[in-house]
């Protein structure tokens, strides 16, 4: 008997996961339950980097693109105007176009697979990884480690700008939505940019 | 149990693969069955003591019809919650809303599998235990939504939506306090953590005693930790005088009670987290475990253990059935203008002192002075 075929097995089924959810997130007309159908492809992802040994993207995997990016989704999804009432089957012309960037995708994935030279490490129990990533974050890759955490702080900035901007231009208007109820869980911020701008 | 287990692997690995395999489901099996029973029990008696607590202190008696002092109470209330109809909305999204409860208990009793609950008596020691508990409970914020999305019902989703922004905010405190406190032994690791609080008579050593910053974590830590499982002063997801009952307005029976569990599966969670990083774990205090015998020992350290998780759960009841329920915008400023940068503050502190002390606490640089 194989003795990979347990890890086989948790394999097929994870990329089963990955595979069903991601068609479903196509395929579902409803764009929210397509945001949800995502759920099961990121956990599905963080099931493949789990069974590789990498525990700790793995874990990460689940907490910030579940525990954050979806929920993100989901709330833009939920909060801007009408979207979850959008039809979102396309029509037949871009049908044609669809299978033909598929088919382009799929040849060029295939290729690229198959020339790969992969590099086998053989069966060897999975080692923890936290330490070795620390360390090399803080060390050999520490100047894109800094660069990314900047982008990070600009994007924050950025998005505060946007939304206090924004507000300001809103109160000037009417001084209605200063004491609009902001009764949707949110900062009052954003909801009397996302809600009561578009309401009125 | 983990012992005995790996001395069965250890025997049959020479044995096939076949039979290697079985052994390995049957191990995740059972312990996963005594893990939930262990958690559906704890569950049970956590709404009888809810109860009571809630008796004591607004002066009434509480539960004390069913069994010895009210004691088998929770066992009518899951009766009732099983022959209970289950009603599905007519304009419900339905695979949403029957699919929700089943991942908000899944993803809460999920988060039992890394505690260590003593020496030898856990079911998986984690690497990354810490975060993989936080990560896990963070799919809950998400399947909150779902429900509450799949209602079609505006108070579960406003609710629901409540919820999410709070979990999702209060989720910045916990991780900067708990990283204030993961600095001190630098590691993920449960068991790492709690074996690095020995000694100092079994309390000196806590972390919460480390320096005078981890001692502020874990107050930023509870108090978002609170927030994070939707419990009065914070629980305006499912304030009942503006929003009926929030994101579970629409559910009956056992789905109700799913996200009924959860949230004390929640509580015993969070409270076990703090226990470990903050309170040593199952370290027995003044005790020298070392001498007793091994049953002894690791049956003193499950109930240390419990014992601490117990506590703090007790403190969570007190301060629900005391403190009046904060509005949505004071919420967010508690935790946007206040923990936030307290606990910023607070990390940059520890990371301070782990610099300058080369990782001693108050204990060590104390008892350091007097023994030379």
């Amino acid at each position: 008997m194989n003795p990979y075929a347990l890890e086989a097995a948790f394999f097929y089924l994870f990329s089963a996961m990955i595979i069903g959810s991601a068609l479903l997130v196509v395929l579902f007309r409803n764009i929210v339950r397509s945001a949800f159908a995502l759920f099961f492809t990121l956990f599905g992802v963080a099931g493949i980097y789990v069974l590789l040994g990498a525990d700790f993207v793995g874990v990460t995997q689940v907490l910030i693109y579940i525990g954050g990016v979806l929920i993100l989704i989901v709330f833009g999804v939920m909060l801007t105007h009408r979207s979850y009432s959008v039809d979102m089957f396309n029509r037949l012309g871009t049908l044609v176009m669809g299978a033909v960037s598929a088919i382009v995708t799929f040849t060029i994935i295939y290729y690229a697979v198959r020339r790969a030279p992969w590099y086998s490490v053989g069966y060897k129990p999975a080692l923890p990884t936290t330490q070795p990533i620390g360390k090399e974050l803080l060390t050999t890759y520490l100047l894109p480690f800094e660069l990314v955490s900047v982008l990070l702080v600009l994007a924050m900035i950025g998005a505060a700008y946007l939304i206090r901007s924004e507000v300001t231009t809103a109160r000037e208007r009417s001084p209605i939505t200063k004491t609009g109820d902001n009764d949707s869980g949110l900062t009052p911020e954003v909801s009397s940019t996302g809600v009561k701008e578009r309401g009125k | 149990m983990i012992e005995l287990i790996n001395n069965i692997i250890g025997n049959i690995h020479s044995s096939t693969p076949m039979i290697r395999w079985l052994v390995y489901v049957m191990v995740i099996v059972i312990s996963s069955v005594i893990v939930l029973s262990f958690a559906l029990l704890y569950e049970g008696f956590a709404t009888y003591a809810e109860r009571k607590v809630a008796g004591d202190i607004q002066a009434r008696i509480g539960p004390n019809r069913v069994g010895p002092y009210g004691l088998l109470q929770f066992v009518a209330d899951g009766v009732k919650l099983l022959l209970k109809e289950d009603i599905i909305p007519f304009y419900a999204d339905k695979w949403l809303f029957i699919i929700a409860p089943y991942i908000v208990f899944t993803a809460s009793f999920a988060a039992f599998v890394p505690l260590s609950y003593s020496d030898h008596v856990y079911v998986a020691n984690m690497n990354v235990g810490v975060l993989y508990i936080i990560a896990v409970s963070s799919v809950v914020s998400m399947a909150i939504l779902m429900g509450a999305w799949g209602s079609n019902n505006k108070w579960s989703l406003f609710g629901g939506m409540r919820a999410v922004a709070q979990i999702v905010s209060y989720e910045i405190p916990i991780i900067l306090s708990l990283l204030a406190a993961i600095i001190i032994p630098s590691s993920l690791d449960m068991k790492d953590i709690i074996l690095y609080q020995s000694g100092g008579l079994g309390i000196f050593r806590w972390i919460i005693f480390n320096n005078p910053f981890t001692l502020l974590a874990f107050f930023i830590y509870f108090t978002a930790a609170i927030a994070e499982v939707n419990r009065t002063p914070f629980d305006i997801p499912e304030a009942e005088s503006e929003l009926v009952a929030g994101y579970h307005t629409e559910y009956t029976g056992m789905r109700f009670a799913f996200f009924f569990m959860a949230e004390y599966g929640d509580m015993f969670i969070v409270s076990a987290i703090a226990a470990t990083l903050f309170f040593g774990g199952w370290q027995i205090p003044f005790i020298n475990g070392v001498a007793m015998p091994l049953w002894l020992r690791e049956t003193l350290q499950v109930v240390v253990f419990l014992t601490k998780i117990f506590v703090l759960i007790y403190v969570m009841m007190w301060i629900r059935w005391t403190l009046p329920r904060l509005r949505v915008d004071q919420l967010m400023e508690l935790c946007w203008k206040y923990l936030t940068p307290i606990a910023f503050f607070d990390l940059i502190g520890a990371s301070v002192w782990v610099l300058l002390f080369n990782g001693k606490g108050v204990y060590d640089i104390l008892s350091a002075l007097f023994v030379h």
